[in-house]
């Protein structure tokens, strides 16, 4: 493991995690996502804001795109941004050729469940209808990109392929509490605090709410990735095992001592260069 | 549903608006002009630009905006949108997108150009709502190049024998059609007062048509020898069509590529010219839409929705309210 590897992972651990626990408001959490999410700008890939479907997106584009691939950012329904993932995006992009789009889809508590899944469904579908399209996302946006999925599938309109980086598929405080041998960046009680401002009052066992309950027939090829022994490993195994229930071909991909989403890190660590280099290629590979 | 189907027409529940409905609405969107698209009686219409001047002289006094095709409006956050659909000058066909969701109703339709409506073009949906009124194979149009030499073939034919050519061709689209097609130096041309209040309309708003005669109860009939003379069909089999002595009577349509038909207007040369598209036509236009879900209207329905289902997609049949009694009438043709 080089140095740089070892840092990311020892600064998550020792104080990304440790300000996670912390039950500030969501806004200074907000903050501080924003202040360690690298967005670098990359020369030759261009960056754009654009409206599609009515919902506010940030769309990055490398020269001559081979396609389209659309990825829901993480960060428990509640962080995050189309503009902290700029930086992984710019990376993917120039290596797959796909122009990446990225919806800023509404957050909770302000906008609890369906707003988030109704946005990037929006989105979604005005993509497809433009013609075939990847889909992905990371934790709670992996979570978002499978219930789109099972829309798209009723709708014929499948996407080419998906990625999905550490997704979140079961939102029920209820469920067993996963083991997690090696988290090392999010702590359990964040996990209880999302669910409480994102389900709201609906039923977290609803597919559209936890996607480990629903049913993805005709599924397109699925690349999974995740860390070793983080919270989410379960929910990762669960979806694959959902989607490859319903036909799909999965990979599942897992990468010892990083924190969850380190693919954020692309250009600062070379796990997380190794990462966005699959996810590339994977793209290539089911155009 | 960004579209649903109800006993008035096609409404958008998101929108709060109707498509070509056939009972009195708030708010209709009305594709083209035809009687079976344009009723009367709704509070407010709301049609592309090009169709707004028939549509102002067949239903008279009524409210009616319109929009350039390829511009869009928000209605209650719906996005809507006309896009040609080269049936008749202006017709248009209703792209709805709600949520990301796009719908076109394409009204009738016509993929091949004419020189004189707006050329057709495809617009990508989810799902699409397709008449069939030629849907079946049997319905291959031949070449506009081919029909026009046909037609002034037959009159020219006609005009040595000093006999009167008379099509029977509906005033809106047809007659027009007809007009672009005809050799203009073979004779003169005559038409009827309903073909040439139309040709007003549409030279009025900057259709250039070739130099017409309109018939009134003066008109002598010996003054223009080898005419040909354009009427609707019920004209031409009624009185007013008896004072041009001799003639040879034609009938445009779709419908003359069906054996049948043409047997039993024996009487008749019959043109297959149409306002609407083949077989061809209809497959490659739906194909070029990327619809998966499709919805078909006016026609052979139920053949042309077992095909597309074996085609792999989702297909299902609207009733109208008039199923399939159009054949005779002006739009159906
Ligand atoms: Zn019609
Ligand atoms: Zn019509």
């Amino acid at each position: 493991m080089t140095w740089r590897d070892r840092g990311l992972a020892l600064v998550s651990r020792g104080v990304v995690k440790q300000v996670l626990r912390l039950p500030l408001p969501w806004s200074i959490h907000r903050q501080a996502f924003r202040l360690t999410a690298p967005t670098l700008p990359l020369p030759g890939v261009d960056y754009g804001s654009e409206d599609i479907a009515g919902v506010p997106c940030e769309v990055v584009t490398p020269p001559n795109p081979e396609g389209t691939l659309l990825w829901l950012h993480g960060g428990g329904f509640v962080l995050g941004s189309a503009r902290s993932y700029s930086g992984m995006a710019a990376a993917l992009a120039r290596l797959s050729g796909y122009r990446i789009v990225l919806p800023n889809y509404r957050l909770a508590p302000e906008h609890p469940y369906p707003a988030a899944p109704d946005d990037c469904l929006a989105v979604a579908r005005r993509l497809a209808v433009d013609g075939p399209f990847a889909l992905g996302g990371d934790s709670a946006g992996g979570c978002l990109a499978v219930v789109t999925l099972a829309d798209l599938l009723r709708d014929g309109t499948a996407p080419t392929c998906m990625i999905l980086a550490s997704p979140a598929g079961d939102l029920d405080p209820a469920r067993a509490v996963p083991t997690a041998s090696n988290e090392l960046l999010f702590p359990l009680s964040v996990l209880y605090r999302v669910v409480a401002a994102y389900v709201g009052t609906a039923d977290p066992r609803d597919p559209r709410v936890s996607p480990v309950h629903g049913e993805y027939a005709g599924g397109p090829p699925t690349l999974f990735q995740c860390a070793k022994g983080e919270l989410l490993e379960t929910d990762t195994d669960a979806l694959a095992d959902r989607l490859r229930a319903g036909g799909a071909r999965v990979e599942v991909e897992k990468t010892e001592g990083v924190p969850h989403v380190w693919q954020l890190f692309a250009g600062r660590t070379p796990k997380a260069d190794r990462a966005i280099a699959r996810m590339a290629d994977f793209l290539r590979a089911h155009p | 549903m960004v579209l649903e189907f109800r006993d008035e027409g096609i409404f958008c529940p998101a929108g709060g608006f109707h498509i070509d409905p056939w009972r009195p609405v708030d708010r209709a969107l009305v594709t083209h002009g035809h009687a079976d698209h344009a009723y009367p009686g709704h509070r407010r219409y709301l049609t592309s630009a090009a169709a707004a001047p028939v549509m102002r002289h067949r239903l008279g006094d009524i409210t009616i905006e319109t929009m350039e095709f390829g511009e869009t409006r928000d209605i209650n956050g719906v996005t809507v949108s006309f896009h040609p659909a080269g049936h008749v000058p202006g017709s248009a066909q209703v792209r709805v997108e709600h949520k990301g969701e796009v719908w076109v109703a394409s009204g009738d339709y016509k993929t091949t150009p004419d020189g004189l409506s707006e050329t057709f073009a495809p617009v990508r949906c989810h799902a699409f709502i397709t008449e069939c009124t030629f849907g079946l194979p049997v319905f291959d149009w031949k070449p506009e190049a081919v029909l026009a030499a046909e037609i002034n073939a037959w009159w020219q034919a006609n005009a040595a024998e000093g006999r009167v050519s008379a099509i029977g061709a509906y005033s809106l689209g047809k007659a027009q059609r007809l007009l672009t097609m005809v050799d203009s130096g073979l004779g003169p041309i005559l038409t009827h007062a309903a073909v040439e209040n139309t040709n007003d309309v549409l030279r009025g708003q900057g259709l250039t048509l070739p130099e017409t005669v309109r018939v009134t109860p003066e008109t002598d009939p010996k003054m223009h020898p080898g005419a040909l003379l354009i009427a609707p069909p019920s004209a031409l089999d009624g009185r007013w069509a008896r004072r041009f002595g001799p003639m040879s009577s034609a009938f445009a349509s779709g419908w003359m590529a069906l054996r049948g038909v043409r047997r039993r207007r024996a009487t008749e040369r019959g043109f297959v010219v149409s306002d609407h598209a083949d077989w061809k036509g209809l497959n490659a236009a739906i194909a070029e839409t990327g619809a998966t879900r499709i919805f078909a209207t006016h026609g052979y329905t139920a053949t042309f929705r077992q095909w597309l289902e074996s085609q792999g997609y989702d297909a299902q049949i609207v009733q109208t309210e008039f199923g399939d009694e159009l054949v005779d009438d002006e739009d159906a043709a």
